[in-house]
């Protein structure tokens, strides 16, 4: 338990800073005055004054910024300086279940991927089937994911759109499940596989190099001895050995995506998630949009760490027990 | 080169003072007490010039942390380290680099310690470099041969070598700056017997040549038997015996050095299971006497106190409230 | 003549670079033995044991591998499945890294119960705990619950032991099983692995230590550089070895009792590397005896109950 208190007091600490980083960024950078900018173009020196004074520009930082928090987490009405009277906070909660859907189903289409890719390759490792995947996997590695994106809109939206391959694809844009459940997964198949190929190139390579890697252990071996097959070798054994990368991974890759890392990916297919949302605050510098944004996914790279931790010890029952052989005295035999 | 500083007769070559060494193994649970690993508690040993003395246990019995603890690698919790009379904990930084050069180590792992990159002279010129002293090709040649390897190999790189091989690069390395001591931790273990034999006789003769003080660390007895002239027995931190090698090992005043003995398998002896179960976990060792849970002539006293080291007899020493006799 | 349990027969490793690990091996096991297989490392004794359940890492085998009878040389994978672990078990040397260090004790063991017996997963767990405490260890049923980390060197090699006999194999390989143990716990370990041998299975122990042979042991044959230069009766070979090789290795031996030898007599030079054997006697290089008939690779010759390779035994 001594890891769960610990973990939280860090979680705080480290939200701390990126907020203050963000809030001092932003201030601190010059010819950035958002006065000027909340005024417009062209606008008179008293409107900026004005407008300096009603936003509270004039006061001090630390006033400054313990209002802006204020408004984030404690009062949760915190509105934009660009879009007047946009609460920025229900925008990021309407966001946020867009960015999850995509990404939940990217992970689905990825884990599933490199289990396949990455158990065939090091089954057949060396020959044929090894390197046409680990020739996939590098293109899908290197091929950007919105050149891809627009591929997929280009053939499944207008060209094949009527043949019998695309007919079911939906407009491009989010249908949530409360509306219609097989709407939702229809609009979000091509975006998550699209998002997903790159992290099935990379997830299958690391899989079959860590499952080689585990055939070649004491315990492998000892599996052999017992009689077990090669479903059972490389399921129950194998892959249980080398699972334990593959998650704590997982777990930081799938956080930066929910946090806004599958930013073109939802600009591509028009979806109204996270990474939209920070796109746009980050080319308006719309301040209180940034900061609910990064905040919002800096909580999610926290969270999914502790998560990933869990997991970890509940995969692993040598963490978290006693390192005290480690600092034993002697040390028996060669 | 200072000429060696003989220290007078009266005073040991190396004497250890109720050296104590525990390790912080952080909380079970938040508020949960710090749990502590005694690895050595209140060893007292001392070596004379010339003097061999080996460190006998099981894993964990600290006997690898006690050499360290010799060493000056590691600082003792409680208790003093004396080399020559000095106090190592009090020597300043440029007499403690002096002092690494007196007092040598060697490892068991021949292998990982050594920078394959590099040749075997250069291997050996290193100690020379590190504390600033002249050496010479020939020097090193002469290093190559005291350990029975060929000069010629003065050229060639470590990974060349076999595992006595390198074991003897090991000892030779150890021996470049003419150090008084040397601790070698379990330096024939990883070995062959036909190369451990090698080995051992290398350094008893060595012993004998060079009038070098050595401490042995080690789990076999028969090595140990053939190397060290005295012994210490070590169980969960602690001296439970320490005497002459010959007549410790003929005659065990301590329980837990007889079942060593006899644990040892040999042609002509019926195979006995000395002593039950496994050493207990050395972060909770039992109270009183720690060897009283697996002892076979343990009586209710070795629960309660614990015996002291006391001198009996002949050069022996033995921490039993019951002693074989 | 094949009533023996285990028979090998001039058995040969190589790798494609023509490496010869194993150089013609040579032995027999009937039930109800203990065979000592000795050697120092590089000389094959692991890889033999390895090969009689088709475990070797790598190369390919050939000359005669029977177990009662039975040629494993031609067993492809189903038949390799049915053999391991029901008809012959091994048992490693460091149990800490032969367990999978992620799944408790007791699963691993049902695994092989289940793996060979159809039985119910309840019914796999009660011989687990009932194997568990034929072996010696206290509270069998919370150690089935643990992980292999959480158990002493001691019991994780008990647990092992239990593992290896839970299908009441015919064989039973035991690789250094005492190696990575205190010497306390040694002798335990070897009283139970005797044990074994009093059951009518038969026992391959692989070890490097004499002592150990010569304490539990009823057969030995001691390997060289990847071929076995003698055999026969445990106590006859130790008390009047014949090969050159065995009288050096047993005299390298630091004694326990008698007078301290000041040099221990040593065999000069290193073991050939499987790459550069020696096209005559494997040992000759460093052989005392050593003679223009040498030149030749000499046979296992039977003399009476034991076998020797060597030119002073035509």
């Amino acid at each position: 338990m001594r890891g769960v208190l610990s973990r939280l007091g860090q979680t705080l600490f480290v939200l701390f800073g990126i907020s203050v980083l963000v809030f001092a960024v932003f201030f601190a950078t010059p010819g950035s005055d958002p006065s000027a900018r909340i005024a417009g173009r062209g606008a008179s020196e008293e409107t900026i004054a004005r407008i300096r004074h009603e936003y509270g520009f004039d006061r001090g930082l630390v006033a400054r910024y313990l209002s802006m928090m204020d408004h984030l987490f404690l009062s949760r009405d915190l509105t934009s300086y660009v879009n007047h009277g946009q609460n920025v906070v229900a925008e990021v909660f309407h966001a946020a279940p867009v960015t999850l859907s995509l990404v939940s189903w990217a992970a689905l289409f990825w884990v599933g991927g490199a289990l396949v890719t990455g158990m065939l390759a090091a089954c057949f490792a060396g020959r044929w089937p090894d390197r046409l995947l680990s020739g996939l996997g590098i293109l899908g590695l290197s091929v950007p994911v919105f050149w891809l994106g627009e591929m997929v809109n280009l053939l499944s939206q207008s060209r094949f759109h009527d043949t019998m391959l695309f007919r079911w694809v939906p407009a491009l844009g989010y249908i949530p499940p409360g509306i219609s459940l097989t709407g939702w997964a229809k609009c979000l198949i091509l975006p998550a596989l699209t998002l997903s190929i790159a992290f099935i190139g990379i997830y299958g390579r690391i899989l079959r190099s860590d499952l080689l890697a585990a055939m070649q252990e004491d315990a492998l071996r000892t599996a052999r001895a017992k009689g077990a097959g090669p479903v059972r070798l490389w399921v129950f054994h194998a892959l249980r050995l080398s699972g334990l990368s593959v998650v704590s991974l997982f777990g930081l890759d799938f956080a930066q995506l929910l946090g806004g890392g599958a930013l073109l990916t939802e600009v591509v297919f028009a979806l109204p998630g996270v990474g939209h949302l920070t796109y746009q605050g980050l080319s308006t510098l719309d301040l209180p949009l940034i900061m609910a944004t990064v905040m919002y996914s800096a909580f999610f790279v926290v969270i999914a760490n502790v998560l990933v931790d869990g997991l970890y010890r509940l995969l692993d029952p040598r963490i978290g027990s006693r390192s005290g052989t480690a600092a034993r005295g002697g040390r028996s035999h060669g | 080169m200072p000429p060696p500083v003989t220290p007078p007769p009266t005073i040991p070559l190396l004497q250890a003072h109720s050296l104590s060494k525990s390790f912080a193994l952080g909380r079970r649970r938040v508020w949960g007490e710090k749990r502590f690993l005694t690895a050595v508690d209140d060893v007292s040993l001392s070596l004379g010039a010339g003097d061999s003395l080996a460190l006998v246990g099981e894993s964990g019995c600290g006997k690898s942390t006690l050499g360290r603890l010799l060493m000056g690698f590691d600082a003792p919790d409680r208790g003093r380290v004396m080399f020559e009379g000095q106090d190592l904990a009090r020597l300043r930084a440029g007499e403690k680099r002096r002092l690494r050069a007196r007092v040598q180590m060697v490892f068991q792992d021949s292998g990982s310690s050594f920078n394959p990159r590099r040749s075997i002279g250069a291997t050996l010129a290193e100690p020379y470099r590190i504390h600033g002293r002249a050496w010479s090709r020939a020097a090193i040649e002469a290093l190559l041969e005291q350990v029975g390897l060929s000069a010629s190999l003065y050229e060639r790189h470590p990974v060349a070598l076999s595992g006595g091989q390198r074991q003897r690069l090991n000892i030779a390395r150890a021996l470049a700056l003419s150090p008084r001591l040397v601790v070698a931790d379990e330096p024939v273990s990883a070995l062959d017997v036909s190369v451990q034999a090698q080995i051992v006789n290398l350094l008893r003769r060595l012993q004998s040549e060079l009038g070098l003080a050595s401490v042995f660390i080690s789990h076999d007895l028969a090595v140990v038997r053939q190397i060290a002239d005295r012994m210490a027995v070590m169980y969960l931190g602690s001296l439970v015996e320490e005497g002459e090698t010959l007549a410790t090992l003929a005659r065990p005043l301590h329980p837990y050095t007889r079942a060593l003995v006899e644990a040892v398998p040999r042609p002509g002896r019926a195979l006995v299971a000395p002593l039950e179960g496994d050493v207990p976990d050395a972060v909770s060792p039992p109270g009183g006497c720690r060897f009283h849970t697996r002892c076979p002539v343990a009586r209710p006293l070795c629960a309660q106190e614990r015996p002291k080291l006391e001198t009996m007899g002949q050069e022996r020493k033995v921490a039993c409230h019951f002693p074989l006799v | 003549m094949d009533d023996a349990l285990l028979s090998i027969d001039a058995l040969r490793l190589a790798l494609p670079s023509g490496a010869r690990l194993l150089d013609g091996v040579s032995l027999r096991l009937e039930r109800g033995r203990i065979l000592g297989v000795v050697g120092e490392s590089g000389s094959g004794k692991s890889l033999t044991g390895l090969s009689v359940l088709g475990l070797q890492p790598r190369g390919r085998l050939e000359g005669k591998l029977a177990f009662e009878g039975q040629d494993l040389l031609g067993f492809g994978p189903g038949d390799w499945r049915r053999f391991r672990g029901r008809r012959a078990a091994i048992i490693f040397q460091d149990p800490m890294t032969a367990f999978l260090p992620v799944r408790r004790i007791g699963a691993q063991i049902a695994e092989q119960i289940r793996l060979h017996s159809l039985c119910s997963r309840r019914e796999a767990e009660t011989r687990v705990i009932a194997l568990l405490s034929r072996m010696g260890v206290p509270a069998p049923r919370e150690a089935a619950r643990r992980f292999p980390h959480e158990l002493s060197g001691g019991l994780r090699q008990r647990a092992m032991i239990a593992m290896a006999l839970s299908c009441d194999p015919d064989l039973v390989i035991a690789d250094e099983p005492t190696t990575a143990l205190d010497v306390t716990v040694q002798a335990q370990i070897l009283m139970l692995l005797r044990e074994i041998g009093a059951r009518r299975a038969g026992v391959m122990l692989i070890t490097h230590d004499m002592g150990v042979v010569a304490q539990i042991c009823t057969d030995i044959a001691v390997l060289y550089a990847g071929v076995v230069v003698e055999s026969g009766p445990a106590e006859a070979v130790l008390r009047t070895p014949w090969h050159p090789y065995t009288r050096a290795l047993l005299r390298a031996i630091p004694p326990m009792d008698g007078a301290r030898p000041d040099r221990l007599p040593t065999i000069e030079g290193t073991p050939p590397a499987p790459e550069a054997r020696p096209p005559g006697c494997v040992f000759a290089p460093r052989c005392p005896e050593r003679r223009a008939a040498c030149a030749f690779r000499p046979a296992l010759r039977r003399h009476e109950d034991r076998s020797v390779a060597c030119v002073l035994y035509p």
